[in-house]
Formats: C-alpha cells, sequence, structure tokens
C-alpha cells in the first residue's frame, strides 16, 4: 500500500515537474523569439536613419528628427498591436493603421478633423513582415499628404485607405488622398521607401492622379 | 569590377548595406529575396562575394544556399544574421562560412569583413600555386630574381646601383 502510494506521489510529481519544464522551455523559445524581433525591428530603424542621413540634400536637423521619429515610431506600434493568442506571427492590422493615423496627426500637429480619414481592412489579422512594410509604406504616403498635399489645398482633406483580399489570393491596398498631387511627384526618400517595401512584398504599385494621389499595390500572400 | 551579391528579403536592409559597401569599389546587386532567385543571380552573375542572410523568404534557408555554394565552389560567401542559437550556429559551421556577422552590424565591420574574404579567396588559390610550383620550375630566373632580392635585402641601407643590380642578372 505504501509503495503504492509513494509510485502516485512520485508520478504526480513527475508530471508537474514534466509541466513546468514544458512550460519554460515555451517561455525560452517566446524570449527567444521576442529578442530576435526586438533586434530585427532595431536594425530596421538603423537602416531608416542611415537612409535618412544619405540622402541629398542634406535635411534641416527639425525635419530630419520629425521623420524620424515618425518611421520609428511605425516600427514601434507593431509591438502593441501583436495578435494576443498567435506570438508575434500576426497583427491586428486595422487597429494597427488606425494607432498610425492617430499618431501621425500627433506628430505632424494636424489640427483635429481637419483631415478626414477613411479606412476599410478586410483583414482582420496579416502577418507582422507584412504589417511593417505596409504600416511603413502607409507612414510615407500619410507624411507626404500632409507635408506636401494639403498644403494650400481648397478641398476639405480626405484620405481612403484600403486593403481588401482578392478572389483568387493576395491582396490589394489602396491609398487615395484629394490633395495637390503635382507637388508630391518630387522623388525622395519617402518614394524609395515605398518602392523597396513594395519590392519587398514581390507587390506592384501602381500611382496614378485622381482628384489627388492614388497608390494601388497589388501583392501575394505570404508563402 | 568586383561583384557582390546580397540575398537578403528585408529591403531596407538591404539597400542600407549597398550604401555601406559603395566605396568598396564593387557593384552590390541587391532585390534578391530567395533561394531559388539567389541560385540564378549567382550562376548567371558569378560573383565575387555572395552576402547570405540566414533567414530567408520561401521555405530554404540561407543556411541551404551556403551549402549549395559550399558544393558548387562557385564563390566565397558569408552570413548575416539576428540571433544565433547553438543549433543554428552549427548548422552554420556545416557549410563553411568564410566569415559572420550580426546584426545589427557595424560598418566597419561590414567593410572589413567583405574586404578581406573577397582578399582571401583570391589569394587562395595563389598561394596553393606557390607550394605546389615551386619544384617544377626549369627556367632559371626566379633564382635570378632571388639573387637580386637577396643583394637588395643585404644592402638595403647603402645606395643601390641599378647598374649592379642589372650585372647580377647574367
Amino acid at each position: 500500500m505504501c509503495s503504492y502510494l509513494a509510485t502516485i506521489f512520485i508520478t504526480s510529481c513527475m508530471s508537474k515537474l514534466d509541466s513546468i519544464a514544458k512550460s519554460s522551455s515555451a517561455f525560452e523559445n517566446t524570449f527567444k523569439e521576442a529578442n530576435h524581433r526586438i533586434k530585427n525591428n532595431l536594425q530596421l530603424i538603423l537602416c531608416l536613419l542611415n537612409l535618412q542621413a544619405n540622402e541629398y540634400p542634406a535635411e534641416k536637423v527639425a525635419d530630419f528628427i520629425g521623420k524620424g521619429k515618425s518611421r520609428l515610431n511605425t516600427i514601434f506600434l507593431i509591438h502593441d498591436n501583436f495578435n494576443q493568442n498567435n506570438g508575434f506571427d500576426f497583427v491586428n492590422f486595422s487597429k494597427y493603421i488606425s494607432d498610425l493615423i492617430y499618431f501621425l496627426i500627433d506628430c505632424y500637429n494636424v489640427e483635429a478633423g481637419s483631415i478626414k480619414f477613411e479606412v476599410k481592412i478586410e483583414i482582420e489579422r496579416l502577418e507582422s513582415e507584412y504589417a511593417i512594410a505596409l504600416g511603413l509604406i502607409v507612414n510615407e504616403m500619410i507624411s507626404n499628404s500632409i507635408n506636401h498635399a494639403f498644403i494650400n489645398s481648397k478641398n476639405e482633406n480626405k484620405i481612403t485607405i484600403k486593403l481588401c483580399k482578392k478572389s483568387l489570393g493576395g491582396y490589394i491596398f489602396s491609398y487615395q488622398d484629394n490633395g495637390n498631387a503635382m507637388i508630391v511627384y518630387k522623388e525622395g526618400l519617402g518614394f524609395k521607401i515605398i518602392e523597396l517595401l513594395t519590392n519587398q512584398l514581390d507587390g506592384k504599385c501602381v500611382r496614378s492622379v485622381e482628384h489627388g494621389m492614388k497608390y494601388e499595390i497589388d501583392f501575394p500572400c505570404m508563402e | 569590377m568586383r561583384r557582390i551579391i546580397l540575398v537578403e528579403d528585408d529591403l531596407l536592409l538591404a539597400n542600407d548595406i549597398k550604401n555601406i559597401l559603395k566605396d568598396s569599389d564593387a557593384e552590390i546587386i541587391i532585390n534578391i529575396k530567395t533561394y531559388d532567385e539567389a541560385i540564378i543571380a549567382i550562376n548567371e552573375l558569378r560573383p565575387d562575394l555572395v552576402i547570405i542572410d540566414v533567414k530567408l523568404k520561401g521555405t530554404k534557408t540561407g543556411i541551404q544556399l551556403g551549402a549549395y555554394l559550399l558544393e558548387s565552389e562557385l564563390a566565397p560567401y558569408i552570413y548575416l544574421t539576428g540571433s544565433v542559437d547553438r543549433l543554428t550556429l552549427d548548422n552554420i559551421k556545416d557549410t563553411r562560412p568564410y566569415g559572420f556577422i550580426t546584426k545589427p552590424y557595424k560598418e566597419v565591420d561590414l567593410k572589413t569583413m567583405v574586404d578581406i574574404v573577397i582578399n582571401n579567396y583570391e589569394y587562395k588559390f595563389v598561394d596553393i600555386k606557390r607550394n605546389y610550383s615551386f619544384d617544377e620550375i626549369e627556367d632559371d630566373s626566379p633564382f635570378v630574381i632571388k639573387k637580386i632580392i637577396n643583394y637588395i635585402d643585404a644592402n638595403i641601407y647603402e645606395k643601390i646601383d641599378i647598374k649592379k643590380l642589372a650585372s647580377l642578372t647574367h
């Protein structure tokens, strides 16, 4: 009887130890993964600042810091929007974009309500790699609209952002403002970033002028 | 001009590295994001160096690309990676890379690593030739040059007359 109870006791202890070991290894994996993400994102920030520093002609310090801040924050906001049950693989994209808009309005001192945003995101969650790339793209587009297209614009300022799934797989992202499109045609680092990140998504970016600037990016799903 | 292929799916990063290496007198090819794209580019462009990100888009990793280069001996290669655990490091070691850089990278590390690896790879074959070809030399001109070198070496603090050097060659 005694030995029987002892066996039960030991077995239950073993299984507890087992589950502790399992959860600690799960914790270790999560830690590693988190560390990896952070390092990657820090590296990305360094690269963005380097690219900015290489831009010619050199910007004013205030502009440099302003743009740097908005790019850095775009990456930072990703960490607030990881889909809770899925670790670091997916992002709640619709919330991410509204956080980003909220931040940019604040960052560029836009008067409340002076820009009307229409956001239609048909995808609940998006792979984080895609979300960061699209986030940085959106950041450049909104910054462009606010800092160039809407200056001296007579219309009621409006920005439309859409992301939808194609029936045959893949996504279509579109962005449209109703500002002065011609001014935006100056090709700077912002446009280079849009171009590079579109390539990174294996996508195609079409720009057109339609009562303002319109971008449409067509890109495939992740393999 | 030398040619470097950078296999990296993060294009902002690739662009930054391209900028860092732009003074190195090499053409840097970016926009190569997967194993398959890399294989095509390497075979077509015959680079002097391949820089490989360990984590790539798609099913095949950078380490598999390293293994391909180890086998095919098409070009020397170095890895670029964020975090390294024991297992990844062992896998990396199996492919015998010529170098390794961790992210976040420092500009100076990247520049020197690239320069040293390309240089070593070029001299690797030159040195092997030197070791094996000594006994086979039948022409006596290397010995004449050796005479001259010895003379210069022995008289390094003296004034050396070019006519004297010429006379040693007879």
